[in-house]
């Protein structure tokens, strides 16, 4: 679902390829997104789940982020 | 030292047509290009039509990755780089990144990114407004987009002058190259502001013809005028120093000289409008009598076409033969990009020996003497002055001789 989120935001708000919008995929070696488009995804993940995802300076794929965020929100709800 | 630089190529993308024979075709057929507004729905707004572009898709030029992160003004501009580089039968890989340029005009910025960026705050919320509002929006947005698709490193300028923002930014590419800043130069304009609050920005300053319907409402010089029209596109211009066209064998266009620039004390005045042309005539070795046809503002406001025919009148009494032209009549004032796309349609006057038809103006106002024709004339266009004038008087003459 997260994952999807993320997906949806890369290939229709940002133009990128579907294909290489993988869960595997590295967001700065392999999709080279630049910092305006780490800061769309946040955007896209604070409108649809509430929560500020920051992207730290390691690169990360996008099934961490999503690991990260689903983490996030398993959070909000025990809390 | 020679006060000229060469034209070699011809980027058009303008409500008439994308590219430079499609554009012609369309002008010299008469067609007007002035539509109902179709990309939003312009109903409660008392200006409905402009020079609207359809069909262009800015995909066909750029990377989608790019294209999201850019104004529609500066997707125009990119584009006609493009065409106007293809058109040079230039590779800038092939030339020293340092020694070229991006010299545009542009009045009012990207207003498609604006209105999305106030949505963004006042509707989600200071946190959601879009990361490309800072750089999309801002007039120099087209130059940097173009110098980054094409690693241009040269001295790079945008310029910001009302109407006559295209025209100064040609005036001061000229004299990039004629001063060694730059070998060449990607020069002209681009403007796109046909947005709800665009328009109404530019509706508030009492420049525009407030017309619901009608089509034929952009009347430079005429007794029914009642204001400009609006357009948007970009028109870019190759210029090189002359000696390396000729070396490398360019089709050379025609022939820009260092032109001239004035200001007025006030909006009303035209003797100093009559002495940027004089001026620029004088660079060019050129008297009075030698041209063939004067592009003027051909603002379709009263105050201007005034000042304009008045000045024509005293400066050019003595020529008895030239034409006055006003082709943006045909797809509305494009401002930033206006004095770009007035040279390149003298550039393919002079070239097919066709004067296009000034459409709408039917009705000279009193005291106006001037040969404004409503249909193609054939005949020798080769000589030309181009005058672009800012509403409150900024005034740039340019003269060009096409080959």
């Amino acid at each position: 679902m997260v994952f999807e989120t993320i997906k949806d935001a890369l290939v229709n708000k940002l133009g990128l390829e579907p294909e290489i919008v993988t869960e595997n995929a590295l967001v700065e070696k392999d999709l080279e997104l630049d910092s305006t488009e780490n800061v769309v995804i946040s955007l896209e993940l604070k409108k649809k789940y509430g929560i500020d995802y920051v992207f730290s300076k390691e690169d990360i794929s996008l099934g961490d982020i999503c690991k990260t965020v689903e983490l996030m929100l398993s959070k909000n709800e025990n809390s | 030292m020679s006060k000229c630089v060469a034209i070699t190529g011809i980027g058009l993308v303008n409500p008439l047509g994308i590219g430079k024979k499609k554009f012609w075709d369309n002008l010299v057929a008469g067609k007007n290009a002035v539509q109902i507004i179709t990309r939003f729905d312009p109903k409660h707004l008392p200006v409905q039509v402009a020079g609207q572009i359809d069909g262009f898709n800015p995909k066909d030029f750029l990377p989608s990755r790019l294209a999201v992160k850019m104004d529609r003004f500066a997707h125009y501009a990119v584009a006609a780089s493009k065409l106007a580089l293809d058109d040079a039968d230039i590779d800038l890989q092939e030339y020293d990144p340092y020694r070229v340029g991006v010299w545009f005009g542009n009045n009012a910025g990207g207003w498609d990114i604006c209105e999305r960026g106030l949505f963004e705050l006042y509707r989600d919320g200071a946190p959601f407004v879009n990361p490309w509002q800072a750089t999309a929006w801002f007039p120099t947005s087209p130059q940097g987009y173009v110098s980054i698709t094409y690693g241009i490193k040269g001295m790079c300028k945008s310029f910001i002058c009302d109407r006559a923002s295209g025209a100064s930014a040609l005036y001061f590419a000229v004299r990039a190259i004629l001063e060694g800043e730059c070998d060449l130069i990607l020069a002209g304009g681009t403007e796109a502001p046909l947005t709800p609050f665009g328009i109404i920005c530019y509706y508030e300053t009492g420049v525009l013809a407030s017309s619901t319907q009608n089509l034929n409402v952009y009347r430079p010089f005429d007794k029914l005028r009642s204001g400009t029209v609006l357009g948007e596109g970009s028109t870019v211009l190759i210029l090189e120093k002359l000696e390396d066209a000729e070396s490398r064998g360019a089709n050379i266009y025609g022939k820009l000289y260092l032109g001239s620039m004035t200001t007025d004390a006030d909006g009303v005045n035209n003797k100093n409008y009559q002495y940027s042309q004089v001026r620029a005539l004088a660079n060019a070795n050129l008297s009075v009598d030698d041209i063939d046809v004067i592009y003027p503002e051909a603002a379709g406001t009263l105050a201007s076409d005034l000042v304009e025919a008045e000045a024509i009148q005293e400066v050019f009494r003595s020529n008895l033969k030239f034409h006055i032209a006003c082709p943006k009549a045909s797809y509305g004032h494009l401002y930033g990009a206006s004095t770009a796309t007035d040279i390149a349609v003298g550039l393919l006057a002079a070239k097919n020996q066709v004067l296009p038809p000034t459409i709408n103006t039917e009705f000279l106002d009193d005291g106006f003497d001037l040969n404004i024709q409503s249909q193609p004339v054939s005949g020798s266009f080769s000589n030309m002055l181009f005058s672009s004038r800012a509403r409150e008087g900024s005034n740039v003459s340019m003269l060009v001789i096409s080959n």
